[in-house]
């Protein structure tokens, strides 16, 4: 059949041919995937990701090559204002800008956000934010003082999972309090007197500060945003696989990061450490996080440690301690609890003593205000015991929430440790394994009676820290596991005060208070780290809180 | 009247239990019988047996290993794990979950499984069509996924990991007697007891039961194994018996990264799960040749 023949020869020319191309592109593409930006040409010769000053960068630099991070999670993988908390910071800022920009020394800086400049009333109500007329969101659309107030408005809104939307909410009591004066300024009137609003609108420490396009999400509402998102940042989106990984795409020219380093940034989750290490080590990723445990044995492997000292205070919460059925309603109890702990053990055997004992949350290293004079509580399991007997407690069952956290791998471990050490002095104490999110989940509902869990919670400047005090502790905070009138007249005194050393002496009575009455169990400062290749010479993980200067690994 | 007795012929007879039991196990996978056997006394003597207290953390004494290695001890013969406890010990108390669970989880499973069986063989007809369906859809659910999923709504714990295994074993119990009946139920014995009267209960219990005895044994004996697997791999994902409880699928889950540092945290667990599944595997196989005269004849 010689028609049949004919018609099968470019078949097959077309099919070889075809064939050719698909391993030409398989092998382009794996190559992309494991090569830096190649040094030997003009325009990419900065090898490592913050090694080189942006100054020695010819302009015409582009971004190439891959970046692969793998982390534990990524918050709730919902790249929205609202519906984004903490966690998910890592991604977020690559995305979106903050209203108020910040620096890697923790402090609100005027050249890295929307707003170039602020003023505050004397009285600290009165706010007025100057925006940037420069910044375009990734559809190509402005960034205005229209979009800033509509994504306060998202992230105050009564659905919002932002982690310290109740800092804000408690000086932005409504939507009509903030004014578009013009496309570029906008101003505030706070509820109350409100020093750090410009901190509590920044993104030094959940994703509150950030902003997303207003005409955008009315466009294609919540729903579509959530899966298709739009921002500012020097990345944008490209696609996702829910619990696998996220992948970003970088600008050619960010107005302030100029072009990134890699053109395509991959955040993969692979909540086994052992697989972390593995995928590092295969070239499969670049940079991981990494316990402190085995931290030294991959630096002895040749792999870079990168290291944030005194990054968080690991604890655990009394929660919902203020109810009459609690065991931690009686201070006897509390104070038992943390007596029961031998943190100095904890510290050299769990957290291969990457980590100190702590007295108190935030330590003063980072955040001034504390009275130094505090120190942690000491092992007493005699004493804890006395107490125990003394106390009203009864054999009620005490459910303890363990789960992984991609800043606290040990974090299973050291939850067994508290347990066993519990057990010691009479506690019934019933371990609870789960995930994070569903501790978070339970925390936000309050309905952990006599439940607990543990929670490494990032050492902050004063600014955030009052916000967390709040979050934690007042009767309001969203996440609190105490209700008293005295600690809410302490936060409410020390966020009134305007004048720094008033802030300062606030922050050391709230402090002493919540030491003397045993709120939590405070356990130790940690040390975090994370294991990179080669390609990743030098990293300033920064001093901002949830995040380690993700965004450091991409400038040039 | 005086009795006499016959101290000979009662001596006869219990030679030839003895020697009728002997016979019995000629052929017999001794290894693996007697792998059960220590098993299963671990589980009942464990408080016995044991120098160290299963759930005691020290921290100091972690990740000590066996006694053969470096650093080694006699007081922990297979070492410690991350939290010092020690790994022997962890693991004769582990054989106490997983007998418990493999137990009752048969039990349940199985019983019922035998019951729906039973009834699906012996009523026919719509009866059976809907009973199988029902079993069908349990076996098409992927098995882990589905005792994961329902551990996770209902929470981690020993009765619950049993409800999880008993809720997917019943299926595979339901299809293999309901096969067996069909057969049975062509045989002249049963017509008999229809033709006397005998209630359709009566006939299961008492007719069809004992009939299908021999491959439920075989079947049990053989799903312990599987049992073991499966509690071990929900342990292991974080799914089954809480901690500080000692379950091997935790231990091993435990040490899964020490695999390069500390390879015995890991190591001893997995060997535990190995020989008591391959023990009961081949004591199956064993049963079922014994059992089936098909097989025995080949």
């Amino acid at each position: 059949m010689p028609r049949h023949r004919l018609f099968q020869i470019p078949f097959l020319i077309a099919a070889l041919t075809s064939m050719m191309l698909v391993v030409a592109v398989a092998c382009g593409s794996s190559s992309e995937a494991t090569q830096a930006p190649s040094e030997g040409s003009s325009d990419t010769s900065v090898p490592a990701a913050t090694a080189v000053p942006a100054t020695v960068v010819p302009a015409s630099a582009k971004p190439e090559g891959k970046l692969t991070i793998a982390l534990t999670d990524l918050g709730n993988e919902t790249p929205s204002v609202w519906q984004e908390f903490a966690f998910g910071k890592s991604y977020m800022r690559f995305m979106f800008d903050a209203l108020t920009g910040t620096n890697d020394e923790g402090e609100v800086d005027k050249t890295t956000g929307a707003a170039m400049d602020w003023s505050m009333s004397p009285d600290a109500i009165n706010w007025t934010f100057k925006i940037r007329d420069n910044i375009k969101f990734h559809n190509g659309d402005a960034l205005t003082a229209e979009d800033v107030k509509f994504s306060i408005g998202l992230m105050t809104s009564e659905d919002s999972v932002a982690s310290y939307k109740t800092k804000v909410t408690a000086s932005i009591a409504s939507q009509d309090d903030i004014t578009v004066v013009s496309p570029t300024e906008l101003s505030i009137k706070a509820s109350k007197p409100s020093g750090f609003l410009n901190w509590d609108l920044s993104d030094i420490q959940g994703v509150e500060g950030l902003i997303q396009p207003k005409n955008y999400t009315e466009t294609v509402g919540n729903e579509e945003f959530a899966t298709s998102p739009v921002g500012s940042g020097p990345y944008k989106w490209v696609d996702q696989r829910k619990g696998d990984f996220m992948e970003l795409e970088a600008l050619d020219d960010h107005w302030r990061d100029g072009a990134p380093i890699f053109k395509s940034l991959v955040f993969r989750i692979i909540p086994e450490e052992s697989t972390r290490i593995a995928a590092l080590k295969a070239g499969e990723v670049d940079v991981i996080s990494v316990s402190r445990e085995r931290a030294p044995q991959l630096q002895s492997d040749g792999l870079n440690i990168f290291s944030k000292n005194g990054a968080s205070v690991l604890g655990l919460y009394f929660h919902e301690q203020w109810r009459d059925n609690s065991v931690w309603k009686d201070i006897n109890v509390r104070k038992a609890f943390n007596l029961a702990i031998n943190r100095d053990e904890i510290c050299e055997f769990i957290f291969a003593g990457e980590c100190s004992p702590a007295a108190v949350y935030p330590w003063p290293d980072i955040a001034p205000g504390v009275d130094t004079s505090l120190t942690a509580y000491p092992y007493d399991p005699e004493e804890a015991k006395r107490l125990i007997e003394a106390s009203d407690y009864n054999g009620e069952e005490v459910g303890i929430r363990s789960y992984p956290r991609a800043d606290v791998p040990e974090g299973p471990r050291f939850i067994e440790a508290v347990g066993a050490y519990l057990t010691e002095i009479g506690i019934n104490v019933k371990i609870i394994p789960t995930e994070y999110a569903s501790y978070r989940q339970e925390r936000l509902a309050h309905t952990l009676d006599n439940g607990s869990g543990y929670l490494a919670a990032p050492n902050r400047p004063l600014a955030g820290f009052q916000g967390v005090m709040r979050v934690l502790n007042h009767s309001e905070g969203a996440f609190t596991s105490t209700h008293d009138p005295a600690v809410d007249k302490l936060i409410e005194d020390w966020e009134a005060a305007i004048l720094p050393e008033d802030v300062v002496a606030g922050s050391v009575d709230l402090y002493r208070y919540l030491y003397d009455n045993y709120n939590s169990l405070t356990c130790c400062n940690m040390n975090i780290s994370y294991a990179t290749n080669d390609r990743i010479s030098s990293w300033n993980l920064g001093k901002r809180v949830w995040d380690d200067g993700f965004t450091n690994l991409t400038q040039r | 009247m005086a009795v006499v007795v016959d101290n000979a012929a009662i001596q006869a007879v219990q030679i030839s239990v003895w020697k009728k039991a002997f016979i019995s196990l000629k052929g017999a996978p001794l290894i693996p019988l007697f792998i059960i056997v220590v098993f299963i006394l671990s589980a009942i003597l464990a408080d016995l047996i044991t120098f160290h207290d299963a759930h005691k953390v020290s921290l100091p004494n972690r990740l000590i290993p066996p006694f053969w290695q470096d650093g080694g001890t006699f007081s922990h013969p297979l070492g410690t794990d991350p939290l010092g406890r020690d790994v022997l010990t962890r693991i004769i108390y582990g054989t106490r979950v997983s007998v418990i669970i493999a137990g009752a989880a048969l039990t349940i499973g199985g019983g019922f499984g035998t019951l729906v069986g039973l009834t699906a063989g012996f009523y026919g007809g719509k009866v059976d069509t809907l009973l199988m369906r029902l079993a069908d859809i349990t076996l098409a659910f992927p098995l882990i996924l589905f005792a994961i999923l329902l551990v996770m709504v209902i929470g981690p714990s020993m009765m619950n990991v049993i409800v999880a295994i008993s809720l997917v074993l019943w299926a595979r119990y339901a299809r293999v007697i309901r096969g067996e009946v069909l057969g049975l139920m062509q045989r002249d014995f049963i017509a008999r007891a229809r033709v006397s009267g005998a209630s359709d209960w009566r006939i299961m219990m008492r007719h069809l039961l004992p009939n299908v005895m021999p491959t439920l044994i075989v079947l049990l004996t053989l799903q312990v194994g599987w049992v073991i697997i499966v509690e071990a791999s929900l342990s292991f994902l974080g799914a089954g018996i809480p901690p500080p409880t000692p379950a091997w699928g935790s231990m091993l889950a435990d040490g899964r990264e020490y695999v390069s540092t500390a390879w015995w945290v890991t190591t001893a667990p997995g060997i535990a799960i190995m020989l008591v599944v391959l023990a009961f595997n081949l004591s199956g196989d064993w049963l079922r040749e014994r059992l089936d005269p098909k097989q025995r004849s080949i």
